[in-house]
């Protein structure tokens, strides 16, 4: 549904579809998130990364009218939230962190409502809202109470009312969190086919394997503040003096005992990944080491760095907290390897 | 936004409300068990009381509770699933929302209370009933019980943190403001505190209701009712709104 209320604010050749412009909130002497500044243009596929607590949600909240800044503004299209929220409410549709759906209602009177919110009209909402039923594979419990799904089932339900108006801005905070794979997998594809239709998508996330694989560029959140900013790719470029080496070794040695070789090594399954600056050098003290400990080398791969060396390194994050991330993730690690 | 507009999201909203929240046990109970109860109670305990008052206790009582109860219970209950922020989301200005909300309030204690009414009546006579002036006022008073229940609850994230100190406040309103006897008996022995009960917006509703029953027996005093009920409606309407806005920072 376009709004031709909302101008649209253009940046050279390309149209901004989200601009914060130093946005900041304080809860007392607390500060979620300080002065970011960050510009989305129409179209794209925005990340934002970040641990708990780095102030991603918050700022879905400022950019979305859910919560006023405490200085700074935000404009989708070129509105400002603040002042047209009406205007720009029309045009965004957002899936908050947590599912909110009405369990006591049925699937299909919860998509009612959201479309009689937007004012769809109703022979154009039942259309749509049965077009959502199938894609969300909702459709054959459409007339449960949502009480009785499952999680997975609340997501996409969610998801759905936010798409019952045909946003131009999807807002997604944390979409896939706790979900089994084949929820992950239906909201994933959904969302990168609403892309691919022009649709602007701007979700958070600490699964970053999904920022990697879905967005056209990330940013990185760290303690409130943006600390990066740029193309997956072009951010593993940035921190590309730093290889990794992953060596899989039986018996399986302590992490003590490989920091032999070099200080800043993490053990992830049954395998251990070593960062270098010198890949040639490590691997021939790894066997060097090997042979004197009389340790079995299973397999040895050089990885090339991956958006979650750029994380690691932004974040401050220690192999724990990563390792911790991974116990959540719902998939393998995506590095790029040689 | 248009006020067709508004109007029908108005209706959206209760619509909704009506049928996800009339069932809650807090609705259920305090919408309507506590008011019969208490109307119990004090007949019970006060059998000094007259019919006429009985008749615009529990009117009284029916609208108080009934509207104060769903406007209170509604808005935690949104906030604490999260669907609030769904409102707040949609193209719905705040002081529609608040009205959706209100009118979920008035379509559970509106009728509740004309349903009693229809009940109580043929067996305790009509008085000089004006049923137009009956409908005013109980609608007068639901509405304000409404803002009343809507400016406790706008900020609140439990149902609890709203009922505590609403009960304590609607108890002492409900005895201080004449709901079962006249206010010049409630003060027989304290005569000078007397300025309390017209300190209450309740006393209003009280008489409002009683004059339209039994019989209207000072026109000015009527006047005055409604004029000091619409303020209290406005009043309580911006306290709510103000409250409302206020999560937002």
């Amino acid at each position: 549904m376009k709004n031709e209320n909302v101008c649209e604010a253009v940046d050279g050749e390309l149209k901004v579809a989200i601009e914060a412009r130093d946005l900041t909130k304080q809860y007392g002497e607390f500060t979620a998130v300080n002065d970011l500044n960050l510009k989305v243009f129409d179209g794209e596929f925005f990340g934002l990364l970040g641990p708990n607590g780095a102030g991603k949600t918050t700022t879905v909240k400022m950019l979305t009218g859910l919560s006023k800044p405490t200085k700074g503004e935000a404009l989708i299209m070129g509105a400002n939230i603040m002042e047209r929220p009406l205007d720009v409410k029309r045009i965004i549709g957002v899936v908050p962190e947590v599912s909110n759906i009405y369990v006591e209602m049925t699937a299909w009177e919860n998509l009612i409502f959201a479309a009689e919110l937007y004012d769809v009209p109703r022979g154009e909402a039942v259309e749509r809202i049965k077009m959502l039923l199938e894609v969300f594979g909702l459709y054959e419990r459409r007339h449960d109470k949502s009480a009785n799904f499952s999680k997975g089932m609340r997501r996409r339900l969610t998801i759905a009312m936010a798409l019952v108006h045909n946003p131009r801005v999807l807002f997604l905070d944390e979409p896939t969190s706790g979900l089994d794979v084949q929820s992950t997998r239906n909201i994933r594809e959904v969302v990168r086919r609403l892309n691919r239709d022009g649709v602007t998508v701007f979700m958070t996330t600490h699964f970053i394997d999904e920022a990697d694989n879905l967005c056209n560029r990330v940013g990185i959140i760290n303690k409130g503040q943006l600390v990066a900013l740029d193309t997956p790719e072009r951010l593993k470029q940035k921190i590309g003096g730093r290889v990794s080496i992953e060596v899989s070794l039986q018996p399986i040695p302590s992490l003590e005992e490989l920091k032999e070789v070099s200080s800043d090594v993490m053990k992830t399954g049954d395998k251990f990944i070593v960062y270098t600056e010198n890949p040639s050098i490590t691997i021939s003290e790894l066997i060097k080491l090997a042979n004197a400990k009389e340790w079995k080398i299973i397999s040895v791969k050089t990885l090339t760095p991956s958006l979650e060396d750029v994380f690691v390194k932004l974040t401050g994050l220690t192999a724990v907290d990563v390792e911790r991330l991974e116990l959540i993730r719902p998939s393998g690690r995506g590095r790029g390897r040689e | 936004m248009s006020i067709d507009t508004s109007l029908k999201k108005i209706f959206v909203i209760a619509a909704k409300d009506i049928k996800t929240y009339y069932s809650k046990p807090p609705s259920l109970f305090y919408g309507i068990v506590l008011p019969f109860a208490l109307f119990g109670a004090f007949l019970a305990g006060r059998p000094c009381v007259t019919e006429d008052y009985r008749v615009v206790g529990v009117t009284v009582l029916s609208t108080f509770f009934g509207g104060t109860t769903i406007a209170a219970v509604i808005l935690p209950l949104e906030r604490r699933s999260g669907t609030i922020d769904r409102l707040i989301l949609a193209p719905v200005s705040f002081k529609t929302l608040l009205l959706g909300k209100s009118l979920a309030g008035f379509t559970f204690s509106f009728p509740v209370t004309l349903l009693v009414l229809s009940i109580i009546l043929p067996f305790t006579g009509f008085w000089n009933l004006n049923p137009l002036l009956l409908v005013v006022s109980i609608a007068l008073s639901v509405i304000f019980s409404c803002a009343f229940g809507l400016a406790f609850s706008a900020s609140a994230n439990d149902v609890a943190d709203v009922m505590w100190p609403m009960n304590f406040v609607r108890f002492l309103m409900i005895f201080f403001s004449g709901v079962f006897m006249p206010i010049d008996e409630i003060y027989l022995y304290m005569p000078s505190l007397k300025f309390i009960a017209y300190l209450l917006p309740l006393t209003y509703s009280v008489d409002a209701v009683y004059q339209s029953i039994v019989g209207i027996n000072d026109i000015m005093m009527l006047i005055a009712d409604f004029t000091i009920l619409i303020a209290m409606i406005i009043l309580l309407y911006y306290i709510a709104y103000r409250r409302f806005i206020k999560t937002l920072t």
